[in-house]
Protein backbone atom coordinates (compact mmCIF):
# COMPACT_ATOMS: atom_id res chain seq x y z
CA UNK A 1 0.00 0.00 0.00
CA UNK A 2 1.15 3.31 -0.84
CA UNK A 3 0.48 6.63 1.28
CA UNK A 4 0.16 8.68 -1.37
CA UNK A 5 -2.30 11.74 -1.31
CA UNK A 6 -5.44 12.05 -3.08
CA UNK A 7 -5.23 14.52 -6.18
CA UNK A 8 -7.95 17.04 -7.00
CA UNK A 9 -8.23 19.59 -9.56
CA UNK A 10 -11.07 21.53 -10.34
CA UNK A 11 -11.73 22.22 -13.60
CA UNK A 12 -14.39 24.78 -15.46
CA UNK A 13 -17.34 27.08 -14.00
CA UNK A 14 -21.38 26.60 -14.16
CA UNK A 15 -22.54 23.99 -15.29
CA UNK A 16 -19.22 22.44 -16.30
CA UNK A 17 -17.50 22.80 -13.08
CA UNK A 18 -16.38 19.43 -11.88
CA UNK A 19 -13.40 17.93 -10.09
CA UNK A 20 -11.14 15.11 -11.31
CA UNK A 21 -9.94 13.13 -8.46
CA UNK A 22 -6.78 11.08 -8.63
CA UNK A 23 -7.09 8.31 -5.98
CA UNK A 24 -3.94 6.49 -4.81
CA UNK A 25 -3.88 2.90 -6.51
CA UNK A 26 -3.29 1.05 -3.68
CA UNK A 27 -4.25 -2.17 -5.76
CA UNK A 28 -1.29 -2.00 -8.09
CA UNK A 29 0.77 -2.70 -5.40
CA UNK A 30 -0.88 -5.78 -4.28
CA UNK A 31 -1.03 -7.15 -8.26
CA UNK A 32 2.46 -8.42 -10.26
CA UNK A 33 2.58 -9.97 -14.01
CA UNK A 34 2.99 -13.74 -13.91
CA UNK A 35 6.45 -15.12 -14.42
CA UNK A 36 7.23 -17.95 -16.53
CA UNK A 37 9.09 -20.80 -14.58
CA UNK A 38 11.76 -22.23 -16.43
CA UNK A 39 11.16 -25.57 -18.58
CA UNK A 40 7.36 -24.73 -17.41
CA UNK A 41 4.41 -23.77 -19.97
CA UNK A 42 3.07 -20.28 -19.15
CA UNK A 43 0.71 -19.85 -16.66
CA UNK A 44 -2.72 -18.56 -18.35
CA UNK A 45 -5.32 -17.30 -15.44
CA UNK A 46 -8.08 -17.33 -17.90
CA UNK A 47 -7.75 -21.10 -19.19
CA UNK A 48 -7.50 -21.80 -15.27
CA UNK A 49 -10.75 -20.31 -14.91
CA UNK A 50 -12.39 -21.75 -17.75
CA UNK A 51 -11.03 -25.62 -16.23
CA UNK A 52 -12.90 -24.49 -13.03
CA UNK A 53 -15.65 -23.92 -14.63
CA UNK A 54 -16.05 -26.89 -16.12
CA UNK A 55 -15.69 -28.57 -13.17
CA UNK A 56 -19.40 -27.27 -12.16
CA UNK A 57 -20.52 -28.90 -15.14
CA UNK A 58 -22.27 -31.77 -13.56
CA UNK A 59 -24.02 -29.30 -12.00
CA UNK A 60 -25.94 -26.96 -14.65
CA UNK A 61 -28.54 -29.85 -15.58
CA UNK A 62 -30.07 -29.62 -11.89
CA UNK A 63 -29.56 -25.51 -11.84
CA UNK A 64 -31.64 -25.81 -15.22
CA UNK A 65 -34.21 -28.18 -14.12
CA UNK A 66 -34.86 -25.57 -11.24
CA UNK A 67 -35.01 -22.49 -13.25
CA UNK A 68 -37.24 -24.26 -15.32
CA UNK A 69 -39.73 -24.74 -12.50
CA UNK A 70 -39.56 -21.29 -11.26
CA UNK A 71 -40.31 -20.41 -14.33
CA UNK A 72 -43.39 -22.64 -14.82
CA UNK A 73 -44.35 -21.67 -11.43
CA UNK A 74 -44.09 -18.13 -11.82
CA UNK A 75 -46.78 -18.60 -15.06
CA UNK A 76 -49.23 -21.13 -13.19
CA UNK A 77 -49.22 -18.14 -10.69
CA UNK A 78 -49.76 -15.52 -12.92
CA UNK A 79 -51.90 -17.20 -15.34
CA UNK A 80 -54.64 -18.04 -12.05
CA UNK A 81 -54.17 -14.62 -11.19
CA UNK A 82 -55.19 -13.47 -14.40
CA UNK A 83 -58.37 -15.84 -14.95
CA UNK A 84 -59.49 -14.63 -11.31
CA UNK A 85 -59.66 -11.29 -12.97
CA UNK A 86 -56.24 -9.62 -12.04
CA UNK A 87 -54.64 -6.78 -13.83
CA UNK A 88 -51.77 -7.40 -16.03
CA UNK A 89 -48.41 -5.51 -14.62
CA UNK A 90 -44.92 -5.51 -13.70
CA UNK A 91 -45.94 -6.88 -10.12
CA UNK A 92 -47.68 -9.82 -11.23
CA UNK A 93 -45.32 -11.31 -13.22
CA UNK A 94 -42.60 -10.70 -10.84
CA UNK A 95 -41.56 -14.13 -9.95
CA UNK A 96 -41.83 -15.03 -13.59
CA UNK A 97 -39.86 -11.96 -14.96
CA UNK A 98 -36.65 -13.17 -12.32
CA UNK A 99 -37.22 -16.56 -13.54
CA UNK A 100 -36.82 -15.94 -17.16
CA UNK A 101 -34.07 -13.23 -16.19
CA UNK A 102 -32.27 -15.53 -14.69
CA UNK A 103 -32.34 -18.17 -17.64
CA UNK A 104 -31.47 -15.11 -20.10
CA UNK A 105 -28.11 -14.71 -17.88
CA UNK A 106 -27.22 -18.34 -17.41
CA UNK A 107 -28.78 -20.76 -19.70
CA UNK A 108 -26.03 -20.40 -22.47
CA UNK A 109 -23.61 -20.95 -19.75
CA UNK A 110 -24.92 -23.90 -18.64
CA UNK A 111 -25.02 -25.25 -22.44
CA UNK A 112 -28.26 -24.46 -23.42
CA UNK A 113 -27.97 -21.24 -26.05
CA UNK A 114 -31.63 -21.17 -27.41
CA UNK A 115 -33.04 -21.51 -23.95
CA UNK A 116 -31.23 -18.44 -23.33
CA UNK A 117 -32.31 -16.51 -26.87
CA UNK A 118 -36.19 -17.59 -26.09
CA UNK A 119 -35.77 -16.38 -22.04
CA UNK A 120 -34.41 -12.98 -23.58
CA UNK A 121 -37.56 -12.69 -25.77
CA UNK A 122 -40.15 -13.27 -22.68
CA UNK A 123 -37.74 -10.91 -20.66
CA UNK A 124 -38.48 -8.23 -23.51
CA UNK A 125 -42.48 -8.40 -22.74
CA UNK A 126 -42.30 -9.00 -19.10
CA UNK A 127 -39.86 -5.79 -18.37
CA UNK A 128 -42.03 -3.67 -20.74
CA UNK A 129 -45.24 -2.23 -19.20
CA UNK A 130 -46.63 -1.05 -22.24
CA UNK A 131 -45.96 -3.70 -24.23
CA UNK A 132 -47.25 -6.56 -20.80
CA UNK A 133 -50.62 -4.58 -22.14
CA UNK A 134 -51.06 -6.00 -25.32
CA UNK A 135 -49.39 -9.18 -25.50
CA UNK A 136 -51.56 -11.89 -25.98
CA UNK A 137 -51.38 -14.10 -23.13
CA UNK A 138 -50.78 -16.99 -25.29
CA UNK A 139 -47.51 -15.80 -26.55
CA UNK A 140 -45.99 -15.90 -23.20
CA UNK A 141 -47.57 -19.29 -22.39
CA UNK A 142 -45.68 -20.15 -25.87
CA UNK A 143 -42.53 -18.48 -24.30
CA UNK A 144 -42.71 -20.57 -21.45
CA UNK A 145 -43.99 -23.96 -23.21
CA UNK A 146 -40.81 -23.18 -25.97
CA UNK A 147 -38.77 -23.25 -22.76
CA UNK A 148 -39.61 -26.31 -21.43
CA UNK A 149 -39.83 -28.81 -24.68
CA UNK A 150 -35.94 -27.17 -25.85
CA UNK A 151 -34.81 -28.57 -22.86
CA UNK A 152 -36.57 -31.52 -22.79
CA UNK A 153 -35.82 -32.80 -25.99
CA UNK A 154 -32.45 -31.15 -25.64
CA UNK A 155 -30.35 -34.39 -26.87
CA UNK A 156 -32.80 -35.23 -29.65
CA UNK A 157 -31.01 -35.53 -33.22
CA UNK A 158 -32.34 -32.28 -35.15
CA UNK A 159 -33.41 -30.33 -31.95
CA UNK A 160 -31.10 -27.63 -32.41
CA UNK A 161 -32.35 -26.86 -35.67
CA UNK A 162 -36.08 -26.97 -34.17
CA UNK A 163 -34.87 -24.99 -31.36
CA UNK A 164 -33.10 -22.22 -33.36
CA UNK A 165 -36.56 -21.75 -35.40
CA UNK A 166 -38.76 -21.96 -32.12
CA UNK A 167 -36.06 -19.41 -30.80
CA UNK A 168 -36.13 -16.96 -33.68
CA UNK A 169 -40.29 -16.93 -34.28
CA UNK A 170 -40.73 -16.12 -31.16
CA UNK A 171 -38.48 -13.55 -31.09
CA UNK A 172 -39.77 -11.78 -34.22
CA UNK A 173 -43.33 -11.85 -32.84
CA UNK A 174 -42.11 -10.42 -29.40
CA UNK A 175 -40.47 -7.97 -31.49
CA UNK A 176 -43.22 -6.96 -33.38
CA UNK A 177 -45.38 -6.02 -30.08
CA UNK A 178 -43.02 -4.36 -29.14
CA UNK A 179 -42.95 -2.06 -31.95
CA UNK A 180 -46.29 -1.79 -31.84
CA UNK A 181 -46.62 -0.83 -28.12
CA UNK A 182 -43.72 1.80 -28.55
CA UNK A 183 -45.45 5.28 -28.88
CA UNK A 184 -44.44 7.21 -32.36
CA UNK A 185 -42.05 9.86 -31.90
CA UNK B 1 -3.11 -10.72 -22.99
CA UNK B 2 -1.11 -10.16 -20.17
CA UNK B 3 -1.48 -12.21 -17.19
CA UNK B 4 -1.24 -10.73 -14.14
CA UNK B 5 -1.38 -12.45 -10.92
CA UNK B 6 -4.32 -11.63 -8.90
CA UNK B 7 -3.67 -13.61 -5.67
CA UNK B 8 -3.36 -11.11 -3.20
CA UNK B 9 -6.91 -9.82 -3.69
CA UNK B 10 -10.11 -10.07 -2.05
CA UNK B 11 -13.29 -9.68 -3.49
CA UNK B 12 -17.15 -9.25 -2.45
CA UNK B 13 -18.92 -10.96 -4.77
CA UNK B 14 -23.30 -9.77 -4.29
CA UNK B 15 -25.54 -11.75 -6.38
CA UNK B 16 -29.12 -13.47 -5.01
CA UNK B 17 -28.64 -15.96 -7.89
CA UNK B 18 -26.68 -18.88 -5.65
CA UNK B 19 -25.57 -20.47 -9.14
CA UNK B 20 -23.98 -17.28 -10.93
CA UNK B 21 -22.19 -16.46 -7.29
CA UNK B 22 -20.63 -20.29 -7.10
CA UNK B 23 -19.65 -20.06 -11.11
CA UNK B 24 -18.26 -16.10 -10.21
CA UNK B 25 -16.55 -17.58 -7.06
CA UNK B 26 -15.16 -20.50 -9.75
CA UNK B 27 -13.66 -18.43 -12.08
CA UNK B 28 -12.02 -15.85 -9.79
CA UNK B 29 -10.19 -18.75 -8.03
CA UNK B 30 -9.21 -19.90 -11.85
CA UNK B 31 -7.71 -16.60 -11.73
CA UNK B 32 -5.81 -17.12 -8.44
CA UNK B 33 -7.93 -14.98 -5.82
CA UNK B 34 -8.67 -17.35 -2.74
CA UNK B 35 -10.50 -14.29 -0.40
CA UNK B 36 -13.61 -14.34 -2.20
CA UNK B 37 -16.76 -12.72 0.19
CA UNK B 38 -19.92 -13.30 -0.76
CA UNK B 39 -23.78 -11.55 0.04
CA UNK B 40 -27.13 -12.61 -1.82
CA UNK B 41 -28.17 -8.98 -1.31
CA UNK B 42 -27.69 -5.67 -1.63
CA UNK B 43 -28.30 -4.83 2.30
CA UNK B 44 -25.91 -7.98 3.31
CA UNK B 45 -23.58 -6.59 1.06
CA UNK B 46 -22.97 -3.20 2.29
CA UNK B 47 -22.81 -4.67 5.37
CA UNK B 48 -19.83 -7.00 4.58
CA UNK B 49 -18.63 -4.72 2.71
CA UNK B 50 -17.50 -1.92 5.71
CA UNK B 51 -16.86 -4.97 7.42
CA UNK B 52 -14.21 -6.74 4.82
CA UNK B 53 -12.82 -4.22 3.01
CA UNK B 54 -12.82 -6.33 -0.33
CA UNK B 55 -10.37 -4.73 -3.17
CA UNK B 56 -13.40 -5.11 -5.31
CA UNK B 57 -17.14 -5.50 -5.58
CA UNK B 58 -19.17 -7.94 -9.03
CA UNK B 59 -22.49 -6.78 -7.93
CA UNK B 60 -25.87 -8.03 -9.95
CA UNK B 61 -28.08 -5.96 -10.80
CA UNK B 62 -31.70 -6.90 -9.92
CA UNK B 63 -31.08 -8.06 -6.43
CA UNK B 64 -33.83 -8.08 -3.34
CA UNK B 65 -33.61 -5.30 -0.74
CA UNK B 66 -32.23 -2.84 -2.86
CA UNK B 67 -30.49 -3.83 -6.32
CA UNK B 68 -26.75 -3.59 -7.68
CA UNK B 69 -27.35 0.35 -8.72
CA UNK B 70 -28.64 1.11 -5.24
CA UNK B 71 -26.05 -0.37 -4.07
CA UNK B 72 -23.08 1.14 -6.09
CA UNK B 73 -24.40 4.53 -4.95
CA UNK B 74 -24.11 3.83 -1.32
CA UNK B 75 -20.51 2.43 -1.65
CA UNK B 76 -19.67 5.69 -3.60
CA UNK B 77 -21.20 7.73 -1.06
CA UNK B 78 -17.91 9.33 0.32
CA UNK B 79 -19.48 10.24 3.72
CA UNK B 80 -20.56 6.57 4.80
CA UNK B 81 -18.48 4.41 2.58
CA UNK B 82 -15.26 2.66 3.93
CA UNK B 83 -13.98 2.91 0.30
CA UNK B 84 -15.71 5.12 -1.76
CA UNK B 85 -13.20 4.53 -4.48
CA UNK B 86 -13.51 0.75 -4.62
CA UNK B 87 -13.73 -0.48 -8.44
CA UNK B 88 -16.97 -2.31 -9.04
CA UNK B 89 -17.50 -4.54 -11.69
CA UNK B 90 -21.60 -5.39 -12.32
CA UNK B 91 -21.89 -8.62 -14.26
CA UNK B 92 -26.06 -8.23 -15.42
CA UNK B 93 -27.84 -10.32 -18.28
CA UNK B 94 -29.63 -6.29 -19.11
CA UNK B 95 -27.23 -5.76 -22.58
CA UNK B 96 -29.05 -2.53 -23.84
CA UNK B 97 -26.97 0.91 -24.28
CA UNK B 98 -30.00 2.19 -21.96
CA UNK B 99 -28.71 0.21 -19.15
CA UNK B 100 -24.99 0.46 -19.80
CA UNK B 101 -25.25 4.34 -19.43
CA UNK B 102 -27.51 4.03 -16.43
CA UNK B 103 -25.12 1.79 -14.78
CA UNK B 104 -21.96 4.04 -15.62
CA UNK B 105 -23.99 7.24 -14.07
CA UNK B 106 -24.38 5.08 -10.63
CA UNK B 107 -20.50 4.51 -10.61
CA UNK B 108 -19.99 1.09 -11.79
CA UNK B 109 -16.30 0.96 -12.73
CA UNK B 110 -16.83 -1.54 -15.51
CA UNK B 111 -20.03 -3.29 -16.96
CA UNK B 112 -19.65 -7.46 -17.67
CA UNK B 113 -22.90 -8.59 -19.69
CA UNK B 114 -23.79 -12.39 -19.40
CA UNK B 115 -23.61 -14.84 -20.79
CA UNK B 116 -20.22 -14.29 -19.04
CA UNK B 117 -17.04 -15.69 -20.08
CA UNK B 118 -14.02 -16.35 -18.21
CA UNK B 119 -12.08 -13.84 -20.40
CA UNK B 120 -13.88 -10.83 -20.45
CA UNK B 121 -14.47 -11.03 -16.14
CA UNK B 122 -10.39 -11.05 -16.25
CA UNK B 123 -10.08 -8.54 -18.37
CA UNK B 124 -12.44 -5.93 -16.79
CA UNK B 125 -10.87 -6.95 -13.40
CA UNK B 126 -7.49 -6.33 -14.73
CA UNK B 127 -8.55 -3.15 -16.38
CA UNK B 128 -10.13 -1.94 -13.15
CA UNK B 129 -6.92 -2.82 -10.61
CA UNK B 130 -3.99 -1.92 -13.12
CA UNK B 131 -5.29 1.25 -14.45
CA UNK B 132 -8.47 2.51 -13.17
CA UNK B 133 -9.74 5.97 -14.55
CA UNK B 134 -9.56 9.35 -12.72
CA UNK B 135 -12.60 9.97 -10.44
CA UNK B 136 -15.09 12.70 -11.20
CA UNK B 137 -17.47 14.94 -9.05
CA UNK B 138 -20.31 17.12 -10.33
CA UNK B 139 -23.16 18.21 -8.75
CA UNK B 140 -24.88 15.14 -10.19
CA UNK B 141 -21.83 12.80 -9.90
CA UNK B 142 -19.31 11.18 -8.47
CA UNK B 143 -17.76 8.28 -9.95
CA UNK B 144 -14.78 6.84 -12.20
CA UNK B 145 -14.35 9.43 -15.33
CA UNK B 146 -17.10 8.06 -17.89
CA UNK B 147 -15.22 8.88 -20.94
CA UNK B 148 -12.69 5.28 -21.11
CA UNK B 149 -10.63 6.43 -23.45
CA UNK B 150 -10.14 10.08 -23.79
CA UNK B 151 -7.98 12.09 -21.77
CA UNK B 152 -9.40 14.00 -19.10
CA UNK B 153 -8.84 17.70 -20.01
CA UNK B 154 -11.31 17.20 -23.06
CA UNK B 155 -14.06 16.98 -20.32
CA UNK B 156 -16.44 19.64 -21.30
CA UNK B 157 -20.10 18.87 -19.61
CA UNK B 158 -21.48 17.09 -16.57
CA UNK B 159 -23.02 14.31 -18.73
CA UNK B 160 -20.32 13.64 -21.21
CA UNK B 161 -20.14 9.90 -21.22
CA UNK B 162 -17.51 7.39 -23.25
CA UNK B 163 -18.31 4.87 -25.75
CA UNK B 164 -18.37 0.68 -24.67
CA UNK B 165 -15.64 -1.06 -24.95
CA UNK B 166 -15.41 -3.44 -27.76
CA UNK B 167 -12.98 -6.55 -28.60
CA UNK B 168 -10.80 -4.34 -30.95
CA UNK B 169 -10.77 -1.48 -27.81
CA UNK B 170 -9.63 -4.36 -25.44
CA UNK B 171 -5.90 -4.28 -27.72
CA UNK B 172 -5.60 -0.98 -26.32
CA UNK B 173 -6.01 -1.67 -23.18
CA UNK B 174 -3.82 -4.50 -23.12
CA UNK B 175 -1.04 -2.50 -24.07
CA UNK B 176 -1.95 0.49 -21.27
CA UNK B 177 -2.00 -2.13 -18.68
CA UNK B 178 1.52 -3.43 -20.03
CA UNK B 179 2.52 0.06 -19.74
CA UNK B 180 1.17 0.35 -16.06
CA UNK B 181 3.05 -2.89 -15.12
CA UNK B 182 6.24 -2.21 -16.48
CA UNK B 183 5.70 1.48 -14.67
CA UNK B 184 4.83 -0.68 -10.90
CA UNK B 185 7.87 -2.73 -11.69
CA UNK B 186 10.26 -0.08 -12.44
Amino acid sequence: MTDQAISTTKVGAGKTAHEIITPPNKLKAKVKPLRQRPGQPAEDPVARAERELKKLEPQFEIWMEKDIKRLKSGWDTFSEAVEGGASVNSELVADMFHAAHDLKGQAATFGQPYIASVAASMCMILENESALSIVPKILIEQHVNAVIAIYREREKSHANAIAFKLSDELSVATKAFIVASTPAE
Amino acid sequence: MNSIDLSALRCLVVDDNSHMRRIVRMLLHGYGIREVIEAEDGASGLEMFQTNVPDFVIVDWAMPIFNGLELTRMLRNTESSINPYVPIIMITGHSDKKRVVEARDAGITEFVCKPLSAKALYQRIVLSVVSPRPFIRTKTFFGPDRRRFTGVSNFSGEERRGNDATDAQFTQIDSLIQDQLEKTDG
